[in-house]
């Protein structure tokens, strides 16, 4: 069996839409064709009509959480998985703190394992950097990394102990791992549940102050700096810290960040009446940081943007905002928010969509993406005429924590990953 | 703000936060508490407004003084009450607010007057049970304590008649005062021109000059001239998260003493919305001068009360 997709603007590697008359895949290579000469009369094909269609190759995400392991019980893995394909998502780089933490190189094996069962997408787990979460020794990374981690992280927690955080980055550089870190001061945001923010103080929502994510910021690149561990830090929210790290940049540190979508379409106002749907971590910044934000994507110092997905049931969110855990579902909707995004803010479309696929791409897998010649066909095929609304019937997400309600327009229609077409709309 | 406490015909629906009131509203509340203070001076001690209505004080936080005050005006309305501290009871089971609140409704309660220690909570509830049920906050985390702000503005309006002439200091924890934030909405509405708060730096809350005050770190600059100074009362837990030194020091610097009031205008009224901490916010003597005015705060409370409950219950 082949596929022939017709009339497809192609996101291609130079991140600009190139429209292309024919593309085939056949035996798990993409070839672009002007006219249909090439067809294999022996072959079957099943053609995909790409009017009004973007192939989007390597939907890349660097920062999930698939409640697994810890939640078998539930078969959350299956629902997970399968959102992340209807998202169009090709890769999921997914977080440790889980029960038990992704410390131990059988825990990741497994989960890739049972990930593969459902659909055979590239999930690549990020190990704990410290056994257990508790920053007090550290994880065996080499043995993590020979597992199928691709990289190490202490998901929402960070290292109190400064020497054991000096540590890790140096064994992380001995062997050239990344550091995935999330820039989260432990004290600060203790016991806070929003932006320091005049709406948090209206509110009486207790506040977490920038400074919680800029001091990390400041730490993390002034280690980098000195043992040149390769850093990426997750989920940047303040413009602070976009300054930081523009510097850092500046003095080829070797450092690379991410933001959450959500941080792109939402601001602290939308907390407005506490939506617990908004809870969020980090807490949705303001208006200002949101600007900063979008400037850091154009001028390239944000080097890709995360679903930040994270299912939640509807139990734990319909409580009072500060009871309620934190999270939104995001993977079904990663693509259409991006779109979104750009729609709203005026960016360019292009250049956005790379911050989703070739740039996180080139984050997890250290070499850049072709997707004509590459080892993986990766891509998903996204309708941009395609309405829809994300109501928990339509969610394949075991969470079913949309922080919306208005129509979605466009769709992913179909997912390939090594050749092989894992999901249909 | 999306006001779920207003109906559509601009009338009170549940009483859940001062913001969003019209001042016709406060003034409404003001009137019906000025006749039940006539009917109390005219010894009718009690009245038979809400008779056959059932009032389920729902306290997730203790407070014997707030619900005793409620629990009063409920009596003194002719409803039937009942008390529940949750926190005692089926929440620390596990069960959930709605849950607990939804039981309750089963029992045939008219109207709830809850207390929970998390911003948002009374909210939540309002927003999530059958809109024929009302709710009134009796004080939901730091956000808002608005029988306590009425109240308050009601004390001031007895003292000084009006408020548009006057210069209110508001002193203390106001990061985490309920009562800061909702006086500050009632002056406001009230057209107060001048809201002053004085705090130290660790007790300030962020962006507080976007509530419509003028932030001081000085108490002795805060307070001159001004008419009317409410004292919060300081939590023991501040000291232990590192927000203040220790009681000594704030006493020195944000405490009311005998010789800071001298700076106010000579007939400012002093109030604090209790309990007192005597020594740490308040030097005693001050306390019990001729200018506070801390009791009769606590018996317009009940005629506060008694105003914003028959309101929503009446028809």
């Amino acid at each position: 069996m082949g596929y022939l997709i017709k009339q497809i603007e192609i996101l291609n590697n130079d991140h600009q839409f190139r429209k292309k008359e024919f593309l085939s895949l056949t035996k798990g290579k993409l070839k672009e064709h002007t006219d249909n000469d090439f067809l294999n009369e022996k072959l079957k094909y099943e053609i995909i009509d790409g009017q009004n269609c973007i192939f989007i190759p390597v939907v890349t995400d660097l920062y999930a959480d698939l409640k697994t392991p810890g939640q078998e019980y539930k078969s959350i893995l299956d629902q997970e998985i399968s959102a992340a394909t209807a998202g169009g998502i090709t890769t999921v780089c997914c977080q440790p703190d889980t029960e038990p933490v992704l410390d131990e190189p059988s825990l990741i094996k497994d989960l890739i394992t049972k990930a593969n069962k459902v659909f055979p997408i590239n999930i690549k787990p990020m190990a704990a950097i410290t056994k257990d979460l508790e920053g007090q020794q550290i994880a065996e990374m080499k043995e993590l990394y020979d597992a199928g981690a691709i990289g190490f992280s202490q998901a929402e927690k960070s290292i109190i102990n400064t020497k054991v955080l000096l540590r890790a980055f140096e064994y992380a550089k001995t062997f050239g791992f990344t550091l995935f870190l999330r820039a989260s001061e432990n004290f600060l945001i203790e016991n806070t549940f929003a932006n320091e923010s005049a709406i948090a103080t209206r509110l009486g929502i207790r506040g977490s102050n920038k400074n919680a994510e800029v001091i990390e910021v400041l730490k993390y690149i002034a280690l980098s700096k000195e043992i040149g561990t390769k850093i990426h830090l997750s989920k940047i929210s303040c413009r602070e810290s976009l300054e930081i790290i523009a510097r850092a940049k500046n003095e080829n540190i070797n450092v690379t960040c991410d933001v959450s979508i959500n941080q792109l379409l939402f601001t602290d106002q939308d907390i407005d009446l506490y939506n617990s749907n908004f809870h969020l971590s980090p807490p949705l910044r303001s208006k200002s940081d949101q600007d900063s934000i979008l400037e850091s994507i154009e001028l390239d110092i944000i080097d890709a943007i995360c679903s930040d997905h994270h299912p939640v049931e509807d139990d734990k969110k319909k409580l009072p905002f500060e009871e309620s855990e934190r999270g939104a579902s995001s993977f079904e909707t990663f693509i259409p928010l991006t779109f979104k995004a750009a729609k709203i803010h005026r960016l360019n479309l292009e250049h956005l969509l790379s911050k989703i696929s070739y740039s996180p791409y080139k984050i997890v897998y250290g070499e850049s993406y072709d997707y004509l010649n590459n080892k993986n066909t990766d891509f998903c095929i996204y309708n941009k005429s395609q309405n829809w609304v994300a109501s928990p019937t339509e969610l394949k997400s075991s969470g079913k924590n949309i922080p919306f309600n208005w129509e979605i327009e466009g769709r992913v229609t179909h997912t390939f990953i090594d050749g092989m077409k894992i999901y249909q709309l | 703000m999306k006001n779920i406490q207003i109906n559509e015909n601009g009338k009170l629906k549940h009483l859940l936060t001062i913001e969003g009131l019209t001042k016709n509203i406060i003034d409404e509340i003001f009137v019906r508490a000025d006749s039940f203070i006539d009917s109390e001076k005219n010894n009718v001690k009690k009245v038979d407004l809400l008779t056959g209505k059932t009032i389920c004080n729902l306290f997730f936080e203790n407070s014997t003084r707030t619900r005793t005050t409620f629990e009063i005006a409920a009596k003194k309305l002719s409803a039937d009450v009942i008390n529940l501290n949750v926190n005692t009871s089926s929440h620390s089971k596990g069960e959930s607010i709605l849950d607990t609140i939804n039981n309750l409704i089963a029992m045939h309660a008219d109207m709830f007057v809850i207390r929970h220690g998390q911003s948002g909570a009374v909210h939540f509830i309002a927003e999530n049970i059958n809109p024929k049920i009302k709710i009134v906050n009796a004080g939901d985390g730091y956000h808002a304590h608005p029988t306590q702000g009425l109240l308050d503005a009601f004390t001031i309006r007895h003292y000084k008649k009006k408020f548009t002439n006057l210069k209110v200091a508001i002193v203390g924890d106001i990061k985490h005062s309920r009562v800061a934030r909702s006086d500050i909405n009632a002056l406001n509405i009230l057209g107060v021109p001048e809201i002053r708060v004085i705090a130290p730096k660790t007790l300030m809350p962020f962006g507080v000059e976007e509530l419509g005050v003028i932030p001081y770190d000085n108490f002795d600059d805060g307070i001159k001239n001004v008419d009317v100074v409410m004292m919060l009362r300081l939590q023991q837990e501040r000291m232990e998260n590192a927000l203040i030194p220790s009681h000594e020091e704030y006493f020195k610097t944000f405490g009311l003493t005998s010789k800071r009031i001298n700076y106010a205008d000579p007939e400012c009224i002093i109030m604090h919305p209790g309990p007192m901490n005597r020594g740490v916010e308040i030097e005693s003597t001050v306390a019990d001068s001729h200018q506070a005015v801390i009791l009769p705060q606590v018996s317009f409370g009940i005629a506060i009360r008694m105003a914003v409950m028959s309101m929503l219950l009446e028809d």
